[in-house]
């Protein structure tokens, strides 16, 4: 397959794994899309020494996480303003049905649990269950060992489960 | 089971990849050991799957736009980096023509390397011998010309104003260029105007070492003879182009009025020799 295909085909495989860590790890940031996008590029540029790893996808969630914290450091200020804009937006003209209504409850939800956990059980969680990282990855990535990488996964899934057992079925 | 062994084991079951450092045996038995973590395991797996199925939709629209921007970019980007590539050979190829064939070569260029070739020797040579050789083309009188490194080709731009009145006016060829031993200053050259009316001029080479380089002056030993030839073509002031070469500016300056004595005067701090 041609350099430009693998990619591609990376890009399918990887992008909901991707755009949720972004949609999680920003906080529901509007601008997951740029940001996916920004991961994107930089693994298409790099794709040559990328497509060569063991799992690319590892590797384009890091540069996710480098991207938020930049993202976090530089815009803070706007990005509370923002933030405070996209509130004030007109609701939906269409009522959600049922399931949307539930879907975006517990989106809200899990929004408002992560922003309350540290940021090393936070980042665990969401390299974990939308980055699919293994231990290794998620430690190195927050630059920790893998043993406390999933430590720090458990205790952060413990802080979340009392405010999301109200969504189990 | 100890409360790290505990949150090792959940997050090996829960997040569906063995724990770092047990294997799925020994956490098993862990968690049978312990029913409270058995209990508190179901909820975590709860949690995960509620988590995963919070996870965004795929969406083929976001990626085709994503995809189609990077190429776009890609596309861009090839097109500023030819466009850059084009302007920098334009450029070189602009400054080559320039440097090389539209403009010609400067006269102070050709007295540098003259000059840069004349200091790197090893042979007892003198700056002379370097402008006679790259003057020998416009020789007369089958002597080594002197005139074309006279002419303002290769004489050297800072001089020009000095020279070029002489050169308008007359030519001059080399009869012959004493050489003096390696770190002697003084050479004395015997110059001979080529007009047949006009007998030879003795004319003394004084070689000044200042910061900026050497400095050459010619100065003309019968002066009341090189007065009344050039009298009507003299600069008229040579004490200025004297306080000139104090700066260490590289320049020839064919002076046929005044001494070494005070040419010395005028380069006050360097050495003159003369003999």
């Amino acid at each position: 397959m041609s350099e430009t295909g693998d990619f591609a085909e990376f890009l399918r495989s990887a992008e909901r794994r991707l755009v949720s860590y972004l949609h999680y790890a920003t906080g529901g940031s509007t601008d997951v899309e740029d940001l996916f996008q920004d991961v994107s590029l930089a693994v298409y540029r790099n794709w040559r020494k990328v497509r060569r790893l063991d799992r690319p996808v590892a590797w384009a969630i890091r540069v996710a996480r480098n991207l938020v914290i930049n993202r976090a450091k530089r815009a803070t200020v706007e990005r509370r303003a923002l933030d405070r804009e996209r509130e004030t937006l007109a609701p939906p003209t269409l009522a959600p049905s049922t399931d949307e209504t539930h879907s975006l409850e517990l989106s809200e939800t899990i929004h408002t649990s992560l922003a309350a956990l540290p940021e090393d059980q936070r980042q665990a969680v969401c390299m974990k269950i939308w980055g699919g990282l293994t231990w290794v990855e998620i430690g190195k990535s927050l630059g920790v060992s893998d043993d406390t990488a999933a430590r720090a996964f458990a205790r952060g899934l413990r802080a979340l489960a009392p405010a999301l057992k109200d969504f189990a079925p | 089971m100890t409360p790290l062994d505990r949150d090792e084991a959940l997050a090996a079951r829960a997040g569906g990849e063995d724990a770092p450092d047990a294997t799925p045996a020994e956490v098993d038995e862990l968690l049978d050991q312990n029913p409270s973590a058995r209990n508190e395991l179901a909820d975590l797996e709860g949690t995960v799957r509620l988590l995963h199925q919070a996870a965004l939709p795929e969406s083929g629209e976001r990626r085709d736009r994503v995809t189609a921007r990077i190429v776009a970019g890609r596309r861009f980007r090839f097109r500023i980096t030819a466009a850059a590539a084009l302007l920098l050979v334009a450029g070189g190829a602009l400054l080559f023509v320039t440097r090389n064939g539209a403009r010609p070569a400067s006269d102070d260029r050709i007295f540098a390397e003259v000059v840069t070739r004349w200091e790197s020797t090893t042979e007892p040579a003198t700056l002379i011998d370097e402008l006679v050789k790259v003057g020998t083309t416009n020789a007369r009188g089958g002597a080594p010309g002197f005139g074309a490194p006279l002419g303002g080709e290769a004489a050297g731009q800072a001089a020009d104003d000095v020279l070029r009145p002489f050169v308008a006016q007359a030519s001059f060829t080399v009869l012959t260029a004493t050489r003096l031993p390696p770190g002697s200053s003084l050479v004395q050259a015997r110059f001979r105007r080529a007009q047949p009316d006009v007998r030879p001029f003795d004319f003394l080479w004084l070689e000044y070492a200042a910061p900026g380089g050497p400095i050459i002056v010619l100065q003309a030993v019968d002066e009341p003879e090189v007065r009344r030839a050039f009298e009507h073509l003299s600069p008229p002031s040579f004490w200025q182009t004297a306080t000139r070469e104090r700066e260490g500016t590289r320049a020839i300056v064919l002076s046929p009025i005044l001494t070494p004595r005070s040419i010395a005067e005028a380069a006050d701090g360097l050495e003159v020799h003369s003999r």
